[in-house]
């Protein structure tokens, strides 16, 4: 209902909408970004495409699908004017020692399971390269497939995973060093 | 199959599962399979992460103005949503102080709030089944409170407003952790302040809904 009545330029319905999906928008903007004056922007940009789109929503998807998309587009849109995806996809796709398999990890008392608590994995994600943070948060906070990914993103399904894996590497190379500097000052 | 060959293709096959030979190299190789219990484990943790921070009241600010500067909105028109206005940048401790003292000051205004209510609602009330005192899940006994009020005034947000304390209380919860595990850490003070900060602004909310 809300959303009807705010296709036909309801002020209220829009504020409304705005109150229900803000903090999805925002938090998605700020785990792309990283930074919280670019997430506010980019959420107040979000929905202002929103105001300005709604009448083209169509039902064919949830709404809060649509507005997600619309506003990981604004936020990609935004990006690529600032380069920074090019530049973090060619650096991500060079092989890089630091985030390769580490055989010596096999040592059974030092898995990840059951040591991550939410405050240290959003730090550890928020200190990914962007180009490594961009496809583990659409992928594995957001949801979106590979072939998704690959489609907003301008790159292969192939490149979507592997980018993906070295992400998820990365993490848990920096959650362990995390654990470890915790354990070491007790 | 040998542990650099496997973990070479892991990238393709960690979410769908491989062939026969990988599938029977993760199972007699603890490195491997160690590598891709973590994986999938970072995966599994990174789904939990629900949105828990809203957007400043600037933000809301900002797209009222260029919606009226662009006349597609009218400014006498303007949509009535409660975005209490947080304070600057205070000193960490400071604002910690500040959002208790707001949270205690939102709690009292509630408390005396029902205790001044007319004697009508009350003798209506008499009549009606007594209400639940089940405590919701997740919530303290000042969230009830809370809850119970929102439910006589606006009804239709009480879910919403028991989601978002729930959701606000796991997140004191885990910055609290974090906070003890970590107290030299200033970003795990600034998730505690924001934390706080979250619950301070539910109760202005829920505070101004009913007194309106």
């Amino acid at each position: 209902m809300a959303i009807d009545r705010a296709k036909r330029g309801d002020a209220e319905s829009f504020a409304a909408l705005y109150g229900l999906h803000k903090r999805r928008v925002y938090s998605l903007c700020l785990r792309m970004t990283g930074n919280t004056a670019e997430a506010e922007d980019l959420t107040q940009e979000a929905f202002l495409q929103l105001y300005r789109k709604i009448a083209t929503f169509r039902g064919e998807s949830a709404f809060s699908t649509w507005l997600h998309r619309l506003a990981v587009n604004v936020v990609l849109m935004h990006l690529r004017k600032k380069g920074l995806p090019e530049v973090s996809l060619e650096e991500t796709l060079e092989p890089q020692q630091e985030d390769g398999p580490k055989k010596e990890i096999g040592a059974r008392d030092n898995v990840l399971a059951g040591s991550i608590d939410r405050v240290n994995l959003e730090r550890a994600i928020e200190s990914l390269p962007p180009g490594y943070r961009i496809i583990f948060v659409l992928h594995d906070i957001e949801g979106y497939e590979h072939n998704e990914i690959a489609e907003m993103m301008g790159c292969s399904i192939g490149n979507s995973k592997s980018q993906l894996h070295k992400a998820r590497m990365k993490l848990s190379n920096l959650l362990k060093l995390s654990r470890a500097e915790k354990a070491s000052r007790r | 199959m040998t542990c650099a060959e496997f973990q070479k293709v892991l990238p393709y096959i960690v979410d769908t599962g491989g062939n026969a030979d990988e599938e029977a190299h993760l199972k007699s190789c603890p490195v491997c399979s160690d590598l891709v219990a973590d994986l999938k484990y970072i995966a599994e943790q990174a789904k939990l992460l629900v949105p828990m921070v809203d957007p400043s009241p600037r933000v809301w600010a900002g797209i009222q103005s260029s919606l009226e500067r662009e006349g597609l909105v009218r400014p006498a028109g303007t949509a009535r949503f409660p975005t209490p206005v947080m304070p600057g940048r205070w000193a960490s401790g400071y604002r910690l102080l500040g959002f208790a003292a707001l949270l205690l000051i939102a709690i009292g205004l509630i408390t005396y709030h029902r205790g001044s209510r007319p004697a009508t609602t009350e003798s209506t009330n008499i009549s009606s089944p007594a209400p639940a005192k089940v405590k919701p899940a997740g919530v303290d006994e000042e969230d009830t409170k809370l809850l119970q009020q929102v439910s006589q005034h606006a009804p239709a947000m009480r879910a919403t407003y028991e989601d978002n304390l729930k959701s606000v209380n796991q997140y004191i919860a885990d910055a609290e952790q974090a906070v003890a595990q970590d107290p030299d850490s200033e970003e795990a003070h600034d998730h505690l302040i924001s934390a706080y900060g979250q619950k301070a602004m539910l109760y202005q909310m829920a505070l101004a809904r009913s007194l309106e």
